[in-house]
């Protein structure tokens, strides 16, 4: 299996989870919502995968010296 | 429909950075809240730990320790077999996922106290306990057994970070400050939920900042962000179950577990790894994993816990 068919499984399989978390919750009288724009997001993220650059040249991200 | 006040903040502070609106909001108040947030955590655990420290802790400490180094090794797999990341980068990524997130971590103490679950106290020493372990199985995982742990710059780094050392200080004064603490806890304990509030809003903005990079990153990244802490999270409500802690102990031990380090785990991967993209973890832990826990991540976690716990998931 290629990395790509891999990455495209993957990426499926969450958002396939994520629709399935929401409609538990949606059945069970809470809010699906979140979960499922997600998983709805993913899919075509899955499709996606392979035709843009998976690695950037931007640069470091420097942030503030506190927390986690 | 009713959403947490503080959560909507940082919704806010999401819809703002989407629109390009330029929201004043110097840095060194962004610092200064963050530096609020951390003492505030480690002064209700240390005058919490005062009260409660017995040997049970002592064990749940460990076994604490012990997750937190098993869940880059979980990370690592996937970033590397799947996303093809290379070593050095898959490890940094994974460092992250088994670190921490405090702005996390206070948001679910938020939305506890806002549903009226109690959990247990001395929670912020889990807090710090997990903010280590993970970069050193990242390093590990970076360099393997001749990782030179022991390089001085890196211990400082990882040890002396201003978070976990202001948090320390925190849980320390908490802990020894007896019926003096009530001096500070009208500054620090009633004002944590505007606080936080403030510091929520600066969060929308940046997070959609990284967002931006993501968009170059690739897909597989936004997944993982969005599997990973489904993952964790759902083995610390286990292990917390395992424990025998509360319904808002699962909780936050599930909330732990889920987030992902973005200001302690970098800082120590500047040192210990430079070579490693350090976008591509920011992008994933504060882009994508920050806003899935405070938003889908944290309800969910407290259904699985009221469920572990035999309260079942009904409304």
């Amino acid at each position: 299996m290629s990395q790509l068919t891999r990455q495209r499984l993957f990426i499926s399989l969450v958002a396939l989870l994520n629709l399935f978390l929401a409609a538990v919750l949606v059945l069970n009288h809470h809010d699906g919502l979140p979960l499922a724009v997600i998983g709805i997001v993913l899919l075509p993220l899955a499709w996606l995968t392979g035709r843009q650059p998976s690695v950037s040249a931007l640069p470091l991200t420097e942030t503030d010296n506190h927390a986690a | 429909m009713q959403l947490d006040a503080v959560v909507l903040f940082f919704v806010a502070g999401l819809i703002a950075g989407v629109l390009k609106v330029r929201i004043p909001f110097p840095t060194s108040l962004y610092q200064s809240l963050t530096l609020f947030l951390l003492l505030a955590i480690g002064l209700k655990g240390g005058a919490a730990l005062a009260e409660h420290a017995d040997a049970r802790i002592i064990v749940q400490s460990l076994l604490v320790i012990s997750f937190g180094a098993v869940l880059p090794l979980l990370a690592f797999p996937l970033l590397r077999h799947i996303g093809g990341l290379d070593r050095t980068n898959a490890a940094a990524i994974a460092a992250h996922y088994g670190s921490v997130s405090v702005a996390t971590y206070a948001v679910a103490v938020a939305v506890l106290d806002a549903s009226g679950v109690s959990y247990e106290a001395y929670f912020p020493l889990f807090v710090v306990l997990l903010e280590i372990p993970a970069i050193i199985v990242g390093l590990l995982l970076a360099k393997g057994l001749s990782a030179g742990i022991a390089n001085r710059e890196l211990a400082h780094e990882t040890l002396l970070s201003p978070g976990i050392v202001v948090m320390v200080g925190g849980l320390l004064i908490g802990a020894f400050s007896g019926d003096t603490l009530t001096k500070v806890s009208p500054f620090f304990m009633e004002l944590f939920q505007g606080v936080l509030a403030l510091f929520l809003l600066k969060m929308g903005l940046i997070t959609t900042e990284q967002l931006g990079a993501l968009k170059q990153d690739g897909p597989f990244l936004a997944a993982f962000g969005v599997f990973m802490p489904l993952l964790a999270g759902t083995l610390g409500g286990l292990l917390a179950h395992g424990l025998g802690l509360s319904v808002g102990g699962i909780t936050l031990l599930a909330v732990l577990g889920a987030s992902a380090s973005y200001i302690a785990v970098p800082a120590a991967m500047r040192v210990a790894l430079p070579q490693a993209n350090a976008t591509l973890s920011m992008a994933a832990s504060l882009g994508i994993t920050f806003p899935f826990n405070v938003l889908a991540g944290i309800p969910l976690y407290l259904l699985l816990a009221q469920w572990l716990q035999g309260s079942g998931i009904s409304g």
